[in-house]
């Protein structure tokens, strides 16, 4: 059977960490495209971290859209986001304060991202487990609306909690290509 | 791990033009089933899902969902669907929503069979959707359609099946 889960791309981060994750040239080969990720952030002095999406470079315009669910074990909240320059994932990283080794994990699904006429969009799951008093599980609905649409080409994967935090050493960032046949 | 073995396109499909309902039928050797979807519909509704053709009350659902300003969760019994969204329904024009159905154990013909849905609008709503059909039939075919009597598939709307195989 044809081989449609197939690894494009993948990172890890070294020490000294770094302030993104970018994947590039991305084969138009594909259907869909999956990134899995285990992220801590450094240097935010929180137990969570907010991270960020975005497309074919930096700065995009405002042309991101997106709508969360977010429960952190004791209340259950939703937030709107329009007009964004990415696509927030707040409450999606495990923070420098928090459990030692404990990393998050993310799944980001996007359908459909070579068509040159559809606006992309995108599933992200969340969660930060860390075996603490507080940890999330982030459900996001994502829309990147440019417009003129284009194929995704690259993904830049940002933290975006505060200006010193970094993806911390040992994070890894995984990209897949579906194929629908 | 060989992905290519355990996550196989089975059928995809793209709507030509407004349709009613959209089915999938023949498909087995796999242990679990997704279902990859990108829908608009007009004059717009919650997309949903029967399995064998089964339009009696046996199928019931528990949703969790977000709005933008608001998060909560509603379920119902005794259905004759199982709604794959609540907020994030399919928009009726401009954008397709997305759709992540994941069918479990499908094959089996002792137990009733469970879903998980993940549905995403940006502009509405996201959405997790457990279901649950009350048959202990090997499923062998799902129709998609939308909620709304009325309502139609869009054109462009996309619907993929994978198979994955445990071993």
């Amino acid at each position: 059977m044809a081989n449609t889960f197939t690894l494009i791309s993948s990172v890890t981060v070294g020490s000294g960490g770094t302030a993104s994750i970018t994947f590039s040239a991305i084969p138009q080969t594909y259907t869909d495209l999956k990134i899995v990720l285990s992220a801590r952030l450094s240097a935010n002095g929180d137990t969570f971290g907010n991270t960020k999406i975005s497309f074919n470079g930096i700065p995009a315009g405002t042309v991101y859209s997106a709508k969360n669910i977010r429960g952190d074990g004791s209340a259950v909240a939703s937030n709107n986001f329009t007009s964004q320059d990415s696509i927030p994932n707040n409450y999606s990283a495990v923070g420098s304060t928090s459990t030692a080794s404990t990393f998050n994990n993310t799944e980001i699904y996007i359908p459909n991202y070579t068509s040159t006429s559809a606006a992309k969009s995108l599933s992200i799951d969340n969660v930060t487990e860390n075996n603490a008093t507080e940890a999330w599980a982030t459900l996001y609905a994502g829309l990147w609306n440019p417009a003129s649409q284009g194929a995704i080409t690259s993904i830049v994967l940002t933290s975006n909690y505060s200006a010193s935090e970094l993806y911390a050493q040992y994070t890894t960032a995984y990209l897949y290509g579906i194929k629908n046949s | 791990m060989t992905a290519g073995s355990t996550y196989t396109p089975i059928a995809t499909y793209t709507v030509p033009s407004a349709a009613a309902s959209v089915t999938f039928s023949s498909f087995s050797g796999y242990t679990d089933l997704i279902v990859v979807c990108t829908v608009q519909a007009s004059p717009g509704g919650d997309l949903s899902v029967q399995f064998n053709g089964d339009t009696n009350t046996n199928y019931s659902y528990t949703v969790m969902y977000g709005n933008g300003s608001g998060a909560g969760s509603t379920r119902a019994s005794s259905r004759n669907w199982i709604p794959l969204d609540y907020y994030a329904a399919p928009p009726t024009s401009g954008s397709f929503n997305n759709e992540i159905l994941q069918i479990q154990n499908y094959s089996n013909s002792t137990t009733y069979k469970t879903v998980l849905n993940r549905a995403n609008n940006a502009a509405s709503g996201v959405d997790a959707v457990v279901g649950l059909w009350r048959s202990t039939a090997a499923i062998t075919s799902m129709t998609f359609s939308v909620v709304t009597a009325t309502s139609n598939i869009s054109a462009g709307s996309t619907f993929t099946l994978y198979g994955i195989l445990a071993a």
